[in-house]
């Protein structure tokens, strides 16, 4: 018997979930995690992110001579020079654009139409937290001094983290699913296996 | 709607608690002048911890992190009987750590409740992936 106690709400599989043009909010959830709005919000986030990677990257190839810093004057020169010749800040970009690219591929539904999408998205937003964390250790312990900017960018990579993690948990949610129905959590991956696998009905094989 | 404020204001109010005191302990080894001790070492590696684990708890979707305050509380409740945060005779540094761990262990009590349902959250997740790494083993 699947009781509700030992199954949660958002593994229950059931005849609506998951087929092409069906629900767009998971089986237990409230709402859409990877709905238009929001996506669009977390790439305006993304962007302001990806515009104080820019300045900083800037400054560290030159390009600029002095880095704007309200706070630590002082500081900001020291952090960003900590990598020299090797403009750190660049990796932020790297990530801001690609969490930006990210947000606008696929659909409404994405969590289930295109996991891997959501699970790439997942990567970059938790390894962007992740790193922000590492950024706040290394300041004062081997620089020695604070940096605005960075540290606001830290916190731009904590917000994207926090707002968007759902996301990835709502895919994580779908491939546990099809795995429980027997399906290819790959192919699922992919977006190939969603519908016979958790419709309930037989699945094709070679799908 | 008056229960619903009062609960928004404090599931934020206890979380945000858990980024002012990850702040501090960023800048205290500086503000206070134990930053060349292991102390102040101490507190910036837990300082950033605490803030990030906070900060994240703040979504919904991530509000579980919050129990993660509760080990942290400790290991800031311990750290001032083996490490040496005392500058001269002033020991509020000492004292505040103690005053905090026991706030944060409260305030991760505090604002669990989401009106947002995540179809189970996390937790089923964790298994459903251990035993895929079995069976690729």
């Amino acid at each position: 018997m699947e009781g509700g106690f030992s199954v949660p709400p958002g593994l229950r599989v059931t005849a609506e979930t998951n087929k092409p043009g069906g629900r767009e909010i998971p089986p237990g959830w409230t709402k859409n995690p990877t709905a238009w709005p929001k996506r669009i919000g977390l790439a305006a986030v993304a962007f302001v992110g990806l515009l104080v990677a820019g300045y900083l990257t800037l400054y560290q190839i030159h390009v600029f001579s002095t880095v704007w810093d309200p706070f630590f004057p002082k500081g900001s020169p020291i952090v960003t020079h900590l990598t020299d010749p090797f403009p750190d800040a660049a990796m932020g970009v790297l990530a801001y654009g690609t969490e930006i690219v990210l947000s606008f591929i696929g659909g409404r539904s994405r969590w289930r139409t295109m996991p891997w999408t959501v699970l790439a998205f997942g990567l970059v937003i938790f390894s962007g937290a992740g790193i922000s964390m590492i950024l706040m250790i290394v300041q004062p312990l081997v620089a020695g001094a604070w940096c605005t900017l960075c540290l606001a960018s830290a916190l731009i990579s904590l917000t994207l983290c926090g707002w968007g993690a759902d996301e990835p948990l709502a895919a994580l949610q779908h491939l546990k699913r099809v795995r429980q129905q027997g399906g290819s959590v790959w192919q699922a991956l992919l977006g190939r296996e969603y519908t016979q696998a958790l419709s309930g009905a037989p699945r094709k094989e070679g799908v | 709607m008056g229960s619903r404020i009062l609960s928004t204001v404090l599931t934020f109010g206890a979380r945000s608690v858990g980024v002012v005191f990850g702040a501090w302990l960023m800048m205290a080894p500086k503000i206070i002048g134990y930053a060349d001790k292991p102390a102040g070492f101490v507190d910036h590696l837990t300082g950033p911890v605490l803030l990030v684990v906070s900060f994240l708890s703040l979504w919904p979707a991530l509000r579980i992190l919050r129990w993660l305050e509760i080990p942290l509380a400790a290991w800031i409740f311990i750290t001032p009987f083996f490490l040496e945060y005392a500058v001269g005779d002033n020991t509020l540094p000492e004292i505040l750590h103690i005053c905090m761990s026991l706030v944060l262990v409260g305030t991760a009590f505090v604002g669990g409740k989401t009106r947002e349902s995540f179809g189970g959250g996390w937790l089923p997740i964790l298994p459903f992936l251990k035993r895929e790494a079995k069976e690729e083993l």
